[in-house]
């Protein structure tokens, strides 16, 4: 690739925040410029690590539900039958809409099978939602955006 | 016509009397998503007396963060006008669309000042973070223990019973966030199926809740005074523990360390806030409403991408709170929870 695009997305950025892409701006506008070249920036930073990360939440999530269907009694016939089609399933293509397709997907369903795990004892299916939070942990760590306030 | 002449032609009819009606030096500022904020210079006369004063109006946009009522904005503005709650004087609330195009209000421009919550925490700003912070909080004490039916609130607001306050507020930011999120949210869904098991215990007496204090949402100086509590578009009746939790949320710790707002441990916070509203916080009761500030907060957030990416809305500043806050929103429930690792 002869131009990375983020790098032209960086630049772009840049060049929003110091006024040189679009010439001097003043009050609103000088305003918008800061705040879109902010978001320019961003974006960048999350698309360099975008199809790595979502790869690797979605080979953990898919683990998470093999680790369910191992605890018997734990949700439905139904519920079950989702976690392993999930925990079965492989990455069909490794474009980034594709991957955040199976990670909205899965992530609706770790939802679900972590609302399955509330209020029940036992130690297995205590770990698992100790694992659960993990994952979950680690997914803000993946996400995490450097100039954020927390 | 231009925005000014239509300013202008309203002045004319809304005012009794006024000629030589003249609106001057308009710009668009960034006064919030919630509405398009421009700043003008308004002059007129009136039986020989000439009247100059700066001003700002705040219009309805095609499409906002969250679904505000600018009547109760006016009207919190009008309720609290003249007491110790700093507030700018409004002056004019227009429901008709035929002037400017969309409903609008009119308030007294306070100049001079600074909003900015990054501002805040650099020079001369930063020398004063002691003083902003006793005002900040003591001026939340005072909101909590004004009474809603001696402002006149209680007949412009939804009346809400005391037991029911926790409930009406997480229906509708759950059912907003549920409405909005761009993607599943197993986060903040496990923190609405927690606020539901365990709700807090009522307040004992119904109060005003500003609806998004923090740092960023009022006028400081040089000084380090406080002049004005601004964007009371979601101030409603509830619980004032409400704002208290929402002014401790960690998505608002500007400075990226221990103090809310990028001003003060959140020790300091509630000390400041239980001493001005004359009562004790209820830790029981604050936690769960620092849970429920998380759920809203990431509705808004989430809300704010929503329109950005429908272009309902393309102002830029819709865009980064969902950049920037959703992650770390996450991040804040997560401790409170006790599940950050």
């Amino acid at each position: 690739m002869n131009l990375d695009p983020l790098e032209v997305l960086r630049s772009a950025s840049v060049g929003m925040l110091d006024g040189s892409m679009l010439g001097p701006r003043e009050g609103y506008e000088q305003a918008s410029s800061l705040v879109f070249g902010l978001a320019l920036g961003i974006v960048a930073d999350q698309l360099e690590n975008a199809a790595a990360n979502l790869v690797e939440e979605n080979d953990v999530m898919r683990g998470l539900f093999e680790e369910a269907l191992a605890i018997p009694g734990l949700g439905s016939a139904a519920l079950r039958a989702r976690w392993e089609a999930a925990g079965n399933g492989k990455e069909g293509s490794l474009r980034v809409g594709a991957l955040r397709e199976s990670n909205d997907a899965l992530r609706d369903l770790l939802g679900e099978l972590l609302s399955a795990t509330e209020g029940l004892e036992s130690a297995d299916v205590r770990h698992l939602e100790g694992h659960i939070w993990d994952e979950l942990n680690r997914s803000t760590e993946r996400r995490a955006v450097a100039i954020a306030p927390f | 016509m231009s925005l000014e002449e239509q300013f202008a032609a309203y002045v004319t009819e809304k005012v009794a009397g006024a000629t030589d009606v003249a609106v001057t030096s308009l710009e668009r500022i960034h006064g919030g998503a919630s509405r398009q904020t421009y700043r003008l210079r308004l002059s007129y006369e009136v039986e020989g007396e000439r009247f100059d004063r700066p001003l700002i109006l705040r219009k309805d946009p095609p499409a906002s963060l969250i679904d505000t009522d600018r009547e109760t904005e006016f009207a919190a503005y009008s309720a609290f006008f003249g007491t110790s709650v700093p507030v700018p004087e409004p002056l004019w609330l227009e429901n008709d669309e035929k002037w400017v195009g969309t409903p609008f209000f009119v308030m007294h421009e306070l100049q001079g000042f600074e909003a900015s919550p990054t501002a805040i925490g650099t020079p001369p700003y930063d020398q004063h973070h002691e003083r902003l912070a006793e005002q900040k909080w003591s001026i939340l004490g005072e909101i909590a223990k004004a009474d809603p039916l001696a402002l006149g609130l209680d007949r412009k607001f939804e009346a809400v019973e005391c037991s029911d306050c926790w409930r009406r507020e997480l229906d509708y930011w759950a059912a907003k966030l549920e409405r909005d999120k761009p993607a599943p949210q197993p986060i903040m869904d496990a923190a609405v199926r927690w606020c539901r098991r365990t709700p807090p215990p009522p307040p004992k007496t119904l109060g005003v809740v500003h609806g998004d204090y923090r740092t960023g949402n009022f006028l400081y100086d040089e000084k380090g005074d406080i002049h004005a509590i601004l964007d009371w578009e979601m101030a409603h009746l509830g619980d004032p523990l409400e704002d208290l939790a929402w002014s401790l949320n960690k998505v608002f710790h500007w400075a990226r360390d221990d103090r809310s707002g990028g001003l003060a441990p959140r020790e300091i916070a509630i000390a400041t806030w239980e001493r001005s509203a004359g009562r004790k916080v209820d830790p029981v009761a604050l936690h769960w409403w620092e849970v429920f500030s998380a759920i809203k907060g990431q509705a808004i957030w989430l809300a704010a991408g929503h329109e950005f990416v429908k272009g309902a809305n393309r102002d830029p500043v819709l865009a980064v709170p969902t950049l920037i806050m959703a992650n770390s929103q996450d991040r804040a429930v997560l401790e409170l929870l006790g599940k950050l690792r």
